[in-house]
């Protein structure tokens, strides 16, 4: 017998669950939302503005680094990695706001055009508050962007050097980065619980709400409705199918005291994550006739490469915080012509800067005063270049379950194998080169850099993985339709980048958000049709 | 550096005279070593000062409290880390002594220039003892000074970390 009612169960609070359950308290809907994790207080459970030398270890609080749930996965392969954050707000408290629009190019890998998730970005950005400098670009569409944020002093320099190779007809272009951050004062309703940006770049885990998460914005709107109830502490267990199999009833949650309980629904939604939606279908055993549950997962992935600008060491280096290390991007690579020597695409996040945290430079040789001066010009001076490319799609990289191992709530632990492919390499090797050749086109040297790069230089995106519930028109290759319904259970959806069924090289969490937006809208329809309920 | 020396330097105006650095330079006289000898203390502030030392910039290592910085985080490691710091210090205390006969801070700069500067050509391939405990202790010299309040605030001139109105990026026209 269910404990609690409701029109939809939302399970997770992450960008993708967040937003749908906005959507769907917006609409009407009595929606129960279930996170595995406790509601945290910015500024209060986390907080910015610490030094180093405060501690004993000097390492200073990190949203990030001290909140994800390791050893929650068996690795098989090349060093896979997985980040989760078990907290309402899911991995949106310590995103690092990165918010491109995917262009209509990429969308021709889909089955949905870019014109149908268009008015989507739109929205999605006045909600979120997403600056940016309108740049005009083919495959990154501008959007409704409020005041931007300009770069560093190297970091133009990186931009000089693409201008240049560019005048020798290189397809590339470097722009400024739009995050999710409010440059202005929350002028706008939706906007009641943030603050201004303040520029101090302890963005993993903004103490002043500035950034946009999904606990600052639309789950607290939706609790506003009176619609919506919040479930924390809370694992989902199992979906729950009715006897004949034919629909989703509701869900099986477990507490860490474990008392279980269950919740009825007339519809469900998943938004654990691409790694933790595809390991709750295989635990139920729904939603998988294809077989693709798990399969086609792909995540971001790269290398390192910096350089150093002599040019620029006079500067005046003293607070080049901003918002956090990236202030630039590379981008506009192979967009129209792809490369012969690997398939898909990559761009390069850059950042600069003199930071008493994270990314400072501390590498150099010799010792003494030259030593000393060698430092602190690096510091002032270097320019960052961190390639972000996709990983080749294949047989290579799954998602399956690891039944000799459990976590807390009794359930199996999800096995990510990662095996990178030739062509994964060789995108990382072209990055290399191409990184190198803006630096000296900027006239900088080259200070670090994997030269010929191997397996183990790459390090692969914790945050980023997708696919594995990949959208399609054919129920036999795919999980989900263009609506992000099973093709399986009529009433189950996935609001999460599981959904993505191609992954160009931009950040995910704007077209999660987007998308997961349609798919409630579409949800709230069918309730209004009498579709669903 | 000598406490007396900082104070000076302060009085005439050359170094900012925040109580965090006196209080930092003063500590060594009270400090009790968590893992090292005394003797290896003292060791690790003249091998730390002639890595990053005082300049007309800012302060050295040792005024930056890199060796208790050292102390602590080694204290807390792991016993294979450990043993890596003892062996290393014995195998780098051994070289001077061998050389100039005297303990390194016994040496005269000329002599100490001439160990480390042996131990710095070799630093992109160690093949000894003493070499690879460079390359060690470098490190950590660099992570703990740039980790301290005179790296961060008297060495980079850093003043971040706090709230601003706006963000100006480059402002320079030469830049790019």
């Amino acid at each position: 017998m269910a404990d609690e009612q409701f029109d939809v169960i939302v399970v997770g609070s992450g960008p993708g669950g967040g937003i749908a359950t906005y959507a769907l308290a917006m609409g009407g809907l009595k929606v129960g939302l279930v996170e595995a994790g406790p509601r945290l207080r910015a500024g209060v459970d986390y907080n910015g503005h610490h030094w180093p030398y405060e501690y004993r270890d000097r390492r200073a609080p990190n949203f990030w680094r001290d909140n994800f749930v390791r050893d929650h996965f068996t690795p098989v392969g090349d060093r896979p990695g997985h980040g989760q954050i078990r907290a309402l707000g899911g991995r949106s408290i310590c995103w690092a706001g990165h918010s491109l629009r995917f262009g209509p190019k990429d969308f021709e890998s889909w089955p949905i055009p870019y014109d149908v998730v268009a008015p989507y970005y739109s929205k999605a950005e006045r909600l979120m508050g997403v600056y940016g400098y309108h740049d005009g670009l083919s495959n990154m569409p501008d959007g409704e962007f409020l005041k931007p944020v300009p770069m560093r002093c190297p970091e133009e320099r990186l931009r000089l050097g693409v201008e240049r190779l560019r005048e020798r007809g290189a397809r590339m272009a470097f722009v400024a980065q739009r995050k999710a951050m409010l440059t202005q004062p929350p002028d706008r309703p939706e906007w009641k619980h943030r603050q201004k940006c303040h520029y101090c770049g302890h963005c993993s885990g903004c103490a002043v709400e500035a950034k946009y998460t999904s606990a600052n914005t639309p789950i607290p709107l939706a609790e506003e409705t009176g619609n919506l109830t919040v479930i924390t502490e809370t694992m989902a267990t199992r979906v729950r199918v009715s006897p004949e199999g034919g629909e989703v009833v509701g869900i099986e949650c477990r507490t860490a005291d474990g008392t279980v309980r269950e919740l009825d629904a007339k519809a469900v939604v998943l938004s654990c994550s691409a790694v933790e939606t595809a390991r709750l279908l295989l635990i139920s055993g729904v939603a998988n006739s294809s077989g693709h549950v798990g399969r086609n997962l792909t995540s971001h992935f790269g290398v390192t490469v910096k350089g150093f600008f002599p040019q620029v060491v006079g500067r005046d280096a003293s607070n080049d915080d901003g918002t956090s290390y990236y202030h630039s991007l590379l981008t506009g690579l192979y967009w129209d012509e792809p490369s012969p020597k690997f398939e898909g695409t990559y761009q390069v996040q850059c950042g600069a800067g003199v930071t008493a945290h994270r990314r400072a430079i501390r590498t150099a040789p010799g010792y003494g005063k030259d030593l000393k001066k060698r430092l602190r010009e690096l510091n002032v001076g270097h320019a960052g270049m961190n390639m972000q490319g996709t990983t080749l799609i294949s047989g290579n990289k799954l998602v399956d379950l690891d039944t000799s191992r459990e976590d807390a709530y009794g359930m199996p632990l999800p096995r990510i194998h990662l095996h990178y492919d030739d062509s994964d390499l060789a995108m990382a090797q072209d990055m290399v080169e191409k990184c190198e050749e803006i630096i000296r086109a900027g006239e900088g040297e080259v200070i670090e850099t994997p030269g010929t790069v191997r397996v183990d230089d790459l390090v692969i995106d914790l945050n980023h993985w997708v696919g594995t519930t990949r959208m399609g028109t054919d129920p036999s290759t795919s999980v989900v339709d263009t609506h992000c319904r099973t093709h399986d259970l009529p009433n189950l959806f996935v609001a999460d980048a599981s959904v993505f069924p191609a992954y160009p090289e931009k950040n995910p969490t704007l077209t999660n958000i987007a998308l997961s937006w349609r798919t409630a809208d579409g949800i709230v329809e069918g309730f209004r049709r009498n579709e669903l309920g | 550096m000598e406490r007396r020396t900082i104070l000076e330097l302060v009085a005439a105006g050359v170094l900012p005279g925040a109580n965090g650095l006196l209080q930092i330079a003063c500590t060594p006289d009270g400090y009790q070593p968590e893992f090292f000898s005394r003797g290896q203390f003292g060791l690790l502030d003249t091998l730390s000062d002639l890595i990053l030392p005082a300049d007309e910039h800012s302060p050295g290592a040792s005024a930056a409290g890199v060796s208790r910085y050292i102390d602590v985080v080694v204290a807390d490691a792991p016993t294979t880390t450990q043993e890596r710091w003892q062996s290393g210090l014995e195998a780098f205390a051994g070289l001077a002594r061998e050389r100039f006969g005297s303990d390194l801070a016994d040496c005269d700069a000329g002599q100490q220039d001439a160990i480390l500067a042996d131990l710095a050509a070799a630093e992109g391939d160690p093949n000894s003892a003493a070499e690879r405990f460079f390359v060690l202790v470098k490190q950590a010299t660099i992570d703990g000074y740039y980790t301290s309040e005179v790296g961060i605030r008297d060495e980079l001139q850093y003043a971040g970390n706090t709230a601003v109105d706006e963000f100006a990026g480059c402002t320079h026209s030469e830049h790019g």
